[in-house]
């Protein structure tokens, strides 16, 4: 069915990286509401993160068809009005029950990890 | 070429890229994509770019190589737009349910177990409803009453 060959290892990761991108940003909107360039260059600036900005737009699309954020327009004082993203209360469920299941993975793989790094 | 024109040809190729999604989901990523650009210029290419004479075209052709080949863009849309569409477990949940109950009566009424079907059929429905990852507790127990 599946085989894993060298060189897969960072093919991967970069599945795992599209997997987590939309809880990081859910976690960005956690405090404060953010429009889409400054929230894509934030993310973009995070080392190994994003490798094309303009996926996250379609990534932030779909946050909102599932409810996990909202839009609203505001003008901006230095040219056209910006999509401003908040994060919903079922957006802040959603990253709750992600923000557990993280760290029990994280914890669990990097047992795994470490015992096989032990001599 | 133009830094406008370079613009507009980046946005061409996405428009033509995007031509196959819902036309709300296309006309919204075209909207942010050109959005992006104007700040991304605007802002001059971020807190570390200088801001000398000439360098304008530099700065945008960054911008453009940041976003991304606007295929990639359409491929991450469309992709988003398909996991958003009912699978086969939700379309059959919601035909059992609804017509389960009518189905049942008439294939039971041939059999003379009209009642005892329709509850069949209903609850295949109703474990297809439960069974699914789309919907949420309270779509699950409106869905069984229904």
């Amino acid at each position: 069915m599946y085989r894993m060959v060298a060189g897969d290892a960072a093919n991967q990761v970069a599945q795992m990286r599209r997997g987590v991108l939309p809880y990081c940003v859910l976690a960005m909107l956690r405090h404060t509401e953010q429009y889409g360039f400054e929230l894509v260059r934030a993310l973009g600036s995070i080392d190994g993160m994003v490798t094309g900005e303009g996926t996250i737009y379609p990534l932030l699309a779909r946050l909102r068809r599932q409810g996990l954020v909202v839009t609203t327009w505001q003008e901006s004082a230095a040219g056209p009005p910006r999509r401003y993203y908040q994060i919903t209360a079922a957006g802040r469920a959603a990253l709750g029950d992600f923000t557990q299941a993280w760290a029990q993975l994280r914890d669990s793989v990097d047992g795994l990890l470490d015992a096989e790094e032990a001599p | 070429m133009t830094d406008d024109e370079l613009v507009a040809g980046y946005l061409r190729r996405l428009k033509r890229a995007s031509r196959r999604l819902p036309r709300p989901v296309r006309r919204e990523l075209m909207e942010e994509i050109t959005g992006h650009i104007a700040e991304a210029r605007a802002a001059g290419g971020g807190p570390a770019g200088d801001d000398s004479a000439g360098d304008d075209s530099a700065v945008l052709r960054t911008v453009l190589e940041q976003l991304g080949d606007p295929r990639d863009i359409a491929r991450a849309a469309a992709a988003g737009v398909r996991a958003d569409r009912p699978g086969w477990r939700e379309i059959t949940a919601v035909a059992l349910l609804l017509g389960g109950g009518l189905l049942g009566l008439a294939v039971g009424a041939i059999f003379s177990a009209g009642a005892l079907t329709a509850i069949i059929f209903w609850l295949v429905g109703a474990v297809l409803l439960w069974s699914s990852p789309r919907w949420r507790l309270s779509d699950k127990i409106l869905g069984s009453l229904v």
